[in-house]
């Protein structure tokens, strides 16, 4: 996964049922909000062309997803924004 | 123990006998096909055990060498001139794709770089823009998990006073 993808997809899908604070230093880190409380944290460095599957594996534990196709899934159709809310729902994040 | 060893050759005798009987009943090439088809089913019986042991050999070369990709690495000093560790911190090291990942799941933080020690040095720099961002946020305004992270921040960093 390309990180223009990850933040356009996998971040504009988030977008739509979180509130996504951007901020790029040395990486570029997303911050999670909801109900103006800080939920998870993710970021991504800017060098990388490519999202290598070892750091997409922790990306996907810092969105608290389950399993590589879930994160898949939020970047493709399968997982929409409120199936994402429900898993963090299931997991009392929120 | 004399009428033992009888007893012990009266056995042999009986299953001699009782090998003769068969070649007998069978006749010597049916008694040979029987050897043969008994020869066979070993020889299968073998040549799984054999697939098997390589199978759980090929496992444990995988594992060892998924092993030799990670290590846990203590560190103390953050070369930060704002915080330091108060105890080591015991991180996940793992290279994958010519890359070393440095990770510490209990704050879901991770550092990255091309060698062991820019990851950790990444990592550090990572460790220290989180603790002053949840401190900026303050409590009120943190989630479950990055609650925890801040409780668990307190406890292992001080922060230098110029």
């Amino acid at each position: 996964m390309k990180p223009r993808e990850f933040d356009k997809k996998v971040i504009g899908k988030i977008k739509k049922v979180f509130n996504v604070e951007e901020k790029d230093s040395r990486h570029k880190v997303f911050r999670i909000f909801h109900k103006d409380k800080m939920i998870l944290r993710t970021l991504h460095s800017h060098s990388q062309k490519e999202i290598s599957p070892p750091i997409l594996q922790s990306i996907k534990r810092q969105l608290r997803l389950d399993s590589m196709s879930q994160l898949q899934g939020l970047k493709n159709c399968p997982l929409s924004a409120q199936d994402y809310k429900k898993i963090l729902q299931k997991k009392s994040l929120i | 123990m004399q009428q033992g060893y009888l007893a012990n050759l009266s056995n042999n005798k009986g299953s001699l006998s009782s090998v003769l009987t068969l070649s007998q009943d069978v006749g010597f090439s049916g008694f040979e096909s029987y050897q043969n088809q008994r020869t066979s089913q070993s020889e299968l019986k073998i040549q799984a055990i054999e697939r098997q042991l390589g199978i759980l050999l090929a496992n444990q070369y995988q594992f060892a060498q998924s092993l030799a990709n990670k290590k846990i690495i203590p560190i103390q000093n953050l070369d930060s001139k704002k915080i330091e560790l108060k105890s080591p911190l015991c991180l996940n090291v793992e290279l994958e794709d010519d890359i070393f990942i440095v990770e510490f799941w209990d704050l879901n933080l991770r550092g990255e770089g091309n060698d062991e020690i820019s990851a950790i040095e990444d990592f550090s720099k990572n460790l220290e823009e989180l603790y002053f961002e949840l401190k900026e946020l303050g409590i009120k305004k943190l989630g479950p998990d990055p609650l925890k992270w801040w409780r668990f921040l307190k406890k292992i960093i001080k922060e230098i006073k110029k």
